[in-house]
């Protein structure tokens, strides 16, 4: 009955996929063709196909070990796949070498991470400044613009090590905002935060996404992943079933 | 008011994140820019002593009376006083050597430390007439002959220009002071020989000196012509007129015993400078491998938000640079000291020509020893740094 169930469930994946891939080309920001990686004996991932329009907000969830944080390092450039191709914007990112991988990180996608990583002897505002030096130009008014939509205009010159998990966490969706990415790629964002900061991050992006932008989120967070226009599961390294929350939620 | 967010914001923050590692690094690079400038500034100066000895002791031979050769090496490398007399007819008989071309008579007198003497010195009475040695340096401090009854004194010499010193009971204007040579005559009196008689006559009397018994010198400092083996002349006098009390030397024989020994010191103190500044090197490198081992994480953050290679590269060499340049400045303040401090005192417990450096060459050797440090720092850190370019930044993310 489970294994009717499943196929039933790929079947409506793939034919929300094939929805997605009609879609015009224009329209598409990333688009994975065929991905695997394998760690030597482990394949993290398997023939993943998978396509993001602009400003569409999808979800990656899966238990541990289900490749979910693989897809999300192959998509921000951090990792290569073993097979396949990575198209972001058009350019198969794949074949790029680490130079122009730096490149397209700083150009084109916005990084949350669970753990922050903010530095530490930096101030709020000076932490979301670094993104802006290396992208640009630092301009303080901006990465105080950039706070301020995160509602953290006040702790502006706070250290990290003054800031609670959540305001931290806020800080890093600031840093990853500064610079207009065309992809904001969160990894368990709400990962480390207590329920009353989870829901303030869950809004903020929300808000991003009603502003336009295009983001991915990586979570094993239901509630986090229900947020999503579209959710992705992943099984072992293999895409279980995408779930078109957007057509649920309107229907 | 904050400072702007730049290579240097990123450097200077990690330095004073962690105030006790970079008080450390300071420190090790302090230790070592004193020690550079330090044992430079004392190489350099021996080095100055030795070639001021020996253009003052440019005489090819010197005569002296049988015995009294350890003497004159004390008066000329030390300034210890002493009298003693050569019979005044050794001059008619070296004009019968060949292959001299400059023989020029001195007369020593010690004076003593009883009220009759301002002080106890050495007295050189000289004979300008013949003198090829002392004249010409003589001339650099007084533009005119000196005359009867005045004196240059050394530059260890209490008394300026114009004041009057008493050596048995006579007195004598001082005429000028001479720059410090680093040796002997830094402590002696310099006045024509019939001055320097007079002041030998007047020490006899007193009973201070033995009796001249008619001899109006002490030692003949001779120039050969060119070709001529000094050595060998040294020997054919000695040969000849050992008969009259006279022993002839080598004269370089005297520059070269203090120049071995001087080179040999310079090379201790070479050996240990390269030693140290090899550990030294060595330790700056494991501190900075720490130092960037314990960054990765946050410099793969910045490489993740796109940071290129180079601008991280620069971030550790900024950061190598400002530590090497704080305790270099700290370590020139402190080789200055010792070297102002300390190295006069070792050179005269060594008994060894000493001559400082001048404010010119202290610059010079400041900036060089800045320089050096400011190279030897980053590059000590360059082996870390390049490990940390090879490594692939975004696994510290990943992990």
């Amino acid at each position: 009955m489970s294994e009717l169930k499943q196929e039933q469930n790929l079947k409506q994946a793939l034919a929300t996929e094939t929805k997605a891939q009609e879609a015009s080309s224009s329209d598409i920001l990333l688009e994975l063709k065929g991905v695997s990686k394998i760690y030597e004996t482990v394949n993290a991932l398997q023939d993943i196909n998978l396509t993001v329009r602009k400003n569409e907000w999808i979800s990656v969830m899966g238990s541990s070990g289900s490749g979910k944080t693989t897809l999300m390092n192959i998509v921000g450039c951090m990792d290569k796949p073993s097979t396949g191709a990575v198209l972001l914007d058009g350019q198969d990112i794949t074949k790029e070498s680490q130079k122009s991988l730096t490149t397209i990180r700083r150009e084109k996608i916005g990084l949350i991470f669970q753990q922050f990583h903010l530095i530490q002897f930096l101030t709020a505002v000076e932490n979301v400044m670094v993104a802006q030096y290396y992208h640009s130009m630092p301009d303080e008014e901006e990465a105080m613009a950039a706070l301020e939509k995160v509602g953290l205009k006040d702790r502006a010159k706070h250290l990290p090590s003054q800031l609670s998990g959540g305001e931290q966490q806020r800080v890093c969706i600031a840093r990853a905002l500064i610079n207009n990415p065309e992809l904001i790629l969160a990894d368990e964002p709400t990962g480390n935060l207590d329920e009353e900061n989870e829901q303030m991050v869950i809004g903020i992006l929300r808000r991003l996404h009603d502003e336009g932008a295009t983001i991915m989120v990586v979570t094993h967070d239901p509630e986090v992943g229900d947020e999503a226009d579209r959710k992705v599961v992943l099984d072992y390294g293999r895409i279980k079933e995408i779930v078109d929350l957007k057509a649920l939620k309107q229907n | 008011m904050q400072e702007g967010l730049s290579t240097r914001r990123l450097a200077k923050g990690n330095i004073s994140r962690k105030p006790l590692r970079s008080f450390g690094l300071i420190f090790l690079v302090a230790c070592l820019s004193a020690l550079l400038f330090f044992g430079t500034h004392l190489n350099q100066s021996l080095a100055r002593g030795l070639n001021s000895l020996s253009e003052r002791l440019g005489a090819d031979v010197m005569v002296v009376p049988a015995g009294y050769k350890a003497n004159l090496e004390s008066i000329l490398l030390k300034g210890e006083p002493s009298t003693f007399y050569l019979p005044a007819e050794i001059m008619e008989e070296l004009a019968d050597f060949p292959g001299i071309q400059a023989a020029s008579p001195q007369l020593y007198v010690a004076t003593l430390s009883a009220s009759c003497c301002s002080y106890p010195v050495q007295i050189i009475g000289i004979d300008p007439a013949s003198d090829f040695l002392i004249e010409p340096w003589l001339a650099d401090s007084l533009k005119h002959e000196l005359p009867d009854g005045e004196a240059m004194v050394g530059g260890n010499i209490i008394g300026e220009a114009g004041d009057e010193v008493h050596f048995f009971d006579q007195s004598l204007r001082i005429a000028g002071r001479l720059e410090k040579t680093g040796m002997g005559f830094d402590s002696t009196v310099f006045v024509t020989m019939d001055t320097a008689l007079k002041l030998a006559r007047a020490s006899e009397r007193m009973g201070a000196n033995p009796a001249a018994a008619g001899a109006q010198i002490s030692c003949v400092m001779i120039k050969v012509k060119p070709g001529i083996d000094s050595a060998k002349l040294a020997s054919l006098i000695t040969e000849k007129l050992s008969d009259q009390g006279v022993f002839a030397m080598f004269g370089k024989r005297i520059i070269n015993s203090v120049g071995a020994n001087l080179a040999l010191l310079s090379r201790y103190i070479n050996v240990t400078m390269l030693a140290l500044w090899l550990v030294s090197f060595l330790v700056l490198a494991l501190a900075f491998s720490t130092m960037i081992n314990e960054r990765k994480r946050e410099m793969a953050v910045l490489r993740v938000l796109g940071a290129e290679q180079r601008k991280i590269r620069n971030i550790f060499l900024y950061e190598s640079t400002s530590l090497c340049l704080y305790g270099g400045l700290i370590g020139l303040l402190l080789g200055l000291v010792l070297s102002l401090a300390v190295a006069p005192q070792l050179s005269k417990s060594l008994s060894i020509p000493f001559r400082s450096l001048g404010l010119v060459e202290n610059l010079a050797l400041a900036g060089l020893t800045i320089l050096l440090v400011l190279v030897i720092g980053p590059l000590a850190a360059i082996p870390a740094i390049r490990r940390f370019s090879r490594e692939d930044p975004c696994r510290y993310i990943r992990d």
